[in-house]
């Protein structure tokens, strides 16, 4: 039903709505921002991610077709492509990850807020706690750092030839314990 | 034996090659029905991903510079200026400035602070800045001193509170000029140990600003400086301190 009204947001969006670009930024910018900073781990460039973004999806540079699936994973899909963009253009050597402790999934803070998206956060929190070490690196250096297969290849310590074969590994052994669903919470 | 293409589909998806590499491959995508799969399955598999995570707040006001800046693209703004708008033009003599886009991370609230701060230095033609920033709260303010003795070189860093965030405004004034490439890094500094808080490029007059929210981990900070550097947000200074003040 939210995907249905996504879509039928962008409908509006596309010609012209303003209110309908409106709903579409109140409901993603939290996601998209805390996406954003993840990714740069500056909220500086986090805006400026926003900005492109949603600049683009205004003006028609970014255009939406329901053949590309969800609307939610499309908009996730070209904001980190513009974060990527973003720390490969601004941190030009390595230091972010200096900062970064490169930490797949950083120290729980206590609950104090109403916290979005907090179930399929904690689903896939627990899920990824599952994977081993290697594995959390791999997906983080691939998906979030978004290096070459080269520079994971020499980060990772594996050759090249297996790092498309690693990756695939991380991410199904984690897609095959999230569809386990909350299981392990209540084995533990 | 694979085809040479197949082994691209990493650096495919994460735009790491030439344009030509990746129409390369993507003519190959048209030949290969096992790469077709294999990157359609990469982006089912990576779906979940992007809700690890940990919820950021966005800074007041990104949404109006947002909308601002969407709807004033490429034709003139012909409805009744906002709030914002009215807003940002007046702050603009002071906070113009930057390659990057500085209006980002200077407008809404932190133009407001900049103007209820720089008072003098703009006389505000309308009274709506006014009620944007009553509900701020400032707290203290830190008087930046030129480390070498430059008296034209002078910056304040205002603490203020809105709505249970703290967020440093930081105005400099006389900043010499640096190189391509280079930027004004500003720190917090508790004992020995600094915490990045955020960076900008002075204008051509030499002026800067920005404002930084401030977590609760750096409450207990005693001073505050400006370092030059190459890149930003390193883990500690690198470059020379220009400005410094102390709580
Ligand atoms: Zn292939």
């Amino acid at each position: 039903m939210v995907e249905n009204n996504d879509a039928v947001l962008y409908e509006r969006l596309a010609a012209k709505d303003k209110q309908a670009f409106e709903t579409l930024y109140d409901r993603y910018e939290k996601l998209l921002f805390s996406f954003a900073f993840k990714i740069t781990k500056d909220r500086g460039l986090a805006e400026e991610v926003m900005q492109d973004v949603f600049v683009k999806l205004w003006n028609g540079t970014h255009a939406f077709e329901s053949s590309k699936g969800k609307f939610s994973s499309w908009l996730l899909t070209i904001t980190r492509n513009k974060a990527i963009d973003m720390i490969r253009k601004y941190a030009k050597h390595e230091h972010v990850e200096l900062m970064d402790k490169d930490a797949l999934i950083s120290e729980e803070k206590p609950v104090d807020k109403i916290i979005e998206w907090k179930e399929d956060r904690e689903l896939i929190r627990s899920a990824v706690s599952e994977l081993n070490v290697e594995q959390q690196k791999v997906i983080d250096l691939f998906y979030f750092k978004g290096f070459s297969q080269q520079k994971i290849s020499e980060k990772c310590g594996v050759p090249l030839g297996t790092v498309k074969g690693r990756i695939r590994l991380a991410l199904k052994h984690l897609r095959e314990t999230l569809e386990k669903g909350g299981r392990s919470d209540y084995e533990a | 034996m694979k085809p040479e293409q197949c082994h691209h589909l990493i650096d495919y998806f994460n735009g790491t090659m030439t344009s030509e590499e990746s129409a390369e491959f993507e003519r190959h995508l048209q030949e290969c029905s096992e790469c077709r799969e294999e990157l359609a399955e990469l982006r089912i598999l990576t779906e979940d991903l992007p809700y690890l995570s940990d919820p950021v707040e966005p800074s007041p006001g990104l949404k109006n510079r947002i909308l601002e800046a969407a709807y004033s693209e490429g034709q003139p703004i012909k409805e009744e200026p906002s709030e914002f708008q009215a807003y940002k033009a007046s702050a603009e003599p002071q906070i113009k400035k930057s390659k990057r886009s500085q209006s980002l991370i200077i407008g809404g609230l932190a133009a407001g602070l900049v103007l209820s701060l720089g008072a003098n230095i703009i006389q505000m033609s309308d009274d709506k800045e006014e009620q944007l920033v009553q509900s701020e709260v400032l707290e203290r303010k830190v008087a930046l001193a030129s480390v070498e003795g430059n008296k034209t070189l002078n910056a304040n860093a205002s603490f203020l509170k809105e709505k249970g965030d703290q967020f440093m405004v930081l105005q400099a004034d006389g900043l010499p000029e640096i190189k391509d490439g280079e930027l004004y890094q500003v720190w917090l500094i508790k004992g020995e140990k600094p915490v990045p808080a955020g960076y900008f490029t002075p204008d051509e007059k030499g002026n800067g600003a920005l404002v930084y929210k401030v977590t609760d981990e750096d409450l207990d900070w005693d001073t505050v400086a400006i370092t030059v550097e190459n890149e930003p947000n390193l883990s500690a200074p690198k470059g020379k301190v220009v400005l410094a003040g102390n709580m």
